[in-house]
């Protein structure tokens, strides 16, 4: 009988094959498919269940769940059973005095009356509890009550939506250590206690550890909530839309987007590649500078917040070619933040490391580093990037805060804010600061500390509150152009947060502020990283939902960009973007533009012709 | 295995870039508690968001149903039944949509051998 379950298996998946593509919920299924049925890979994709919380993270602490409480969840009787729980569960409650035992779901179908069985025959354990189905509102309740879910299986039949909403909530999980869960764990960084398949002498010892240990709980919460945060649902949706829209729109693509944009393409990369690494904007120091003055044949001095953009630019290159060259840059340029840029004497980072440049710390600045740091830690692991990161990340709060805002500048050593200049953005706070308070968000996520989350949640606030008076702010049209540069940077600190309905609609009004402001000024001055930073947001807040992208705005505003690319035979000239144009090119040369060009046009690329999603942390 | 997608071979957006996707997303939907359902309801919820999407669900029936609020629910299929395959053609038929995703398992559409395979031949079928 076995072998008959086994052929019928091996016909429906060959029947359900027949569809023009198939999406499972595990790498390994992929392969299996792959592998056994000889599927084109092309039309079999992996995409996480993803979780459906927008409100994650903020009840990642389980530390305060009383009683202590363990969740088992499932349509139960089937690979779900709950025997061995059960039989061992009077051991738990011994050791945990008021632990209780709380069953939800109902029977699967195939295993009715399974759930009234165990009832009747646990009935005198008062610790245990059976509670039936449960509809979808009364869930955030039920699982904030949890301090462990458990998932007690047999076996799997794919991954597991239990194991997704678990994350959503922050909670830690023991479970029984069967592949497909054990992948799932590895796979999306879920932090599971795992014990041996029928062996109830360890689900009990693990179950116990967990209740006792509130440190335990809260490091698996956070982790878990993190993982979770990573996965939502409208990113899972937006992967299979931009699925669809790739095949819908074949036909059309063939003609649009064929070898020769792909050949540009790869051309795009080791250009500007090329530029960053050898065109010495780079100092041998690791330092980056500013510009390059095509004039006057000289590098503006090393700044450390365009250090700080060339290591992220860096980190994503290489992230995309794999090529060693851009990984030892991005290494050299964090070294150069942190043996030769921080000022450990007042703990601080300096605006720049030479001349009166040494005297300021910037506000906005540490925050750009910070995420350079982390870019390159999430990577490597390496602990003095994080470190550095926090101790930016901390001067940013400690150096310059001021009541509900922040100081744009402070001067070293003495930390004394520099007086706010209204009419200059740079010199004054604003809705601008969002982008470098991003880094706190990242800081959150590596280190568990909600103080950098609520950091990130009152800048968060206060951007909200400001953003609708930062435009025009100044007369002058081309000081306006400067100004939507610092307005797309409100834009871009908007992204973790873009499932909040006031997010989206700030999101929705910014992107169309800021193209109507752009196209008016734009015959007599347009800054390349403006038009850069606009078709990124353009394409997050589609894939988000927030506004779907028009084709020939895109491309509109790509041309554009484009326009701002440097070939020439100097190579210090040749693969950098330009700053920005008057009636004619201004010769600045610039990095923070050129990764800004580069990265709109390469997630331009990968939007029309690939499934990919991404992400905001690989904001540059 | 959980999710199944499929595509006419008709490209509604060639013509016009405008226009939306029309996607029929087929799957147990809430009040049902058929399998599946919740995620159903929660790819359908992310899809609603979407601006650019006009979405169907084609949906499992049900005795008495108060469908909620803000989706579009077309109940065209029954658990168990042998005629699912041929029922969801005609409604896709009738939707003509750009992409149909199927939301599910070998159990979804029914629990009896027989049934159960008939209905996974459904994205098979819906190519054509």
């Amino acid at each position: 009988m076995p072998g008959a379950y086994r052929v019928a298996g091996r016909v429906a998946t060959r029947v359900l094959l027949g569809a023009n593509d198939v999406s499972v919920l595990l790498p390994s299924f992929r392969s299996e498919l792959i592998k056994t049925y000889k599927v084109d890979g092309r039309r079999v994709h992996f995409r996480p269940h993803g979780t459906f919380s927008s409100a994650l993270a903020s009840h990642a602490s389980n530390t305060a769940a009383q009683p202590p409480t363990v969740l088992a969840f499932g349509y139960w009787g089937t690979y779900k059973r709950l025997e061995l729980l059960l039989e061992f569960w009077a051991h738990v409650a011994q050791q945990v005095p008021g632990a209780r035992l709380l069953i939800a779901g109902l029977n699967h179908p195939s295993a009715p009356g399974y759930l009234e069985a165990l009832q009747a025959k646990y009935v005198a354990q008062t610790s245990i509890r059976f509670l039936g189905y449960l509809p979808e509102d009364q869930l955030p309740t039920l699982f904030r009550q949890a301090s462990v879910l458990v998932l007690p299986y047999s076996s799997a039949a794919g991954t597991s939506g239990v194991v997704h909403q678990a994350c959503e909530y922050g909670v830690p999980m023991v479970a029984a250590g069967i592949p497909e869960i054990q992948e799932l764990a590895r796979e999306q960084a879920i932090s599971i206690e795992f014990y041996p398949p029928g062996d109830g002498a360890v689900l009990q010892s693990q179950l116990v550890r967990l209740l006792k240990s509130d440190d335990l709980r809260h490091e698996m919460a956070l982790k878990n909530s993190s993982a979770g945060s990573n996965m939502q649902i409208s990113q899972v949706v937006g992967g299979y839309l931009e699925l669809f829209k790739a095949r819908t729109q074949k036909k059309r693509k063939a003609s649009v987007i064929g070898i020769h944009d792909y050949l540009s393409h790869l051309r795009l990369w080791s250009q500007v590649g090329n530029w960053l690494l050898h065109s010495g904007i780079e100092e041998r120091d690791g330092g980056v500078a500013r510009y390059y003055l095509a004039h006057e044949a000289r590098n503006k001095p090393a700044s450390t917040e365009i250090t700080g953009y060339c290591l992220s630019g860096l980190v994503v290159l290489h992230q995309q070619t794999g090529e060693q060259q851009y990984w030892n840059a991005a290494v050299k340029n964090a070294r150069f933040l942190i043996d030769k840029a921080w000022n450990p004497s007042c703990a601080a980072m300096p605006f720049e490391v030479e001349g009166e440049g040494r005297n300021f710390s910037y506000f906005f600045d540490n925050g750009i580093i910070v995420r350079g740091l982390l870019a390159l830690w999430r990577k490597s692991g390496d602990k003095d990037l994080l470190s550095m990161a926090i101790q930016c990340g901390t001067s940013m709060e400690r150096d310059f805060c001021a009541g509900e805002e922040f100081h744009p500048i402070i001067t070293l050593p003495d930390k004394k804010p520099l007086p706010h200049v209204k009419a200059r953005w740079s010199r004054s706070s604003g809705c601008y600061q969002l982008k470098a308070a991003l880094a706190w968000k990242e800081l959150h996520e590596a280190t568990g500390d909600d103080h950098f989350l609520n950091l990130y949640r009152r800048v968060l606030r206060f951007s909200l509150d400001t953003h609708l008076s930062f435009l025009p702010g100044v007369e002058d049209s081309r000081a306006v152009m400067d100004r939507l540069h610092a307005y797309a940077y409100f834009l871009e600190g908007l992204l973790p947060a873009i499932e909040e309905p006031e997010c989206r609609s700030a999101m929705r009004i910014g992107i169309e502020r800021l193209a109507n402001y752009a196209r008016e000024i734009a015959p007599e001055f347009l800054r390349s990283d403006v038009m850069a930073q606009l078709l990124r947001v353009r394409i997050y807040a589609d894939q988000a939902g927030v506004t779907s992208l028009n084709r020939d705005t895109a491309e509109h505003e790509a041309a554009l960009i484009r326009q701002f690319q440097s070939h020439h035979p100097d190579p210090r000239l040749n693969g950098g973007f330009w700053f920005g144009r008057t009636d004619k090119i201004q010769p600045f040369m610039n990095p923070v533009s050129t990764v800004f060009c580069y990265q709109a046009l390469d997630m331009l690329a990968r939007y029309e012709s690939s499934a990919q999603h991404f992400l905001w942390k690989d904001l540059i | 295995m959980q999710q199944i997608l499929e595509r006419h071979e008709g490209t509604r957006l060639s013509g016009k870039q405008s226009e939306r996707l029309k996607i029929c997303l087929v799957t147990c939907f809430p009040p049902s508690r058929g399998d599946l359902n919740e995620y159903g309801f929660h790819l359908a919820s992310a899809l609603r968001k979407h601006p650019a999407v006009e979405l169907t669900l084609l949906a499992d029936e049900l005795r008495s149903v108060e469908e909620l609020d803000g989706f579009n629910v077309e109940r065209c299929w029954r658990f168990n039944s042998m005629l699912t395959p041929a029922r969801l053609l005609k409604a896709i038929r009738k939707t003509n949509p750009d992409v149909v995703w199927f939301n599910m398992g070998f159990s979804t559409f029914a629990r009896a051998p027989l049934p159960a395979f008939l209905s996974i031949t459904g994205p098979a079928m819906a190519r054509a």
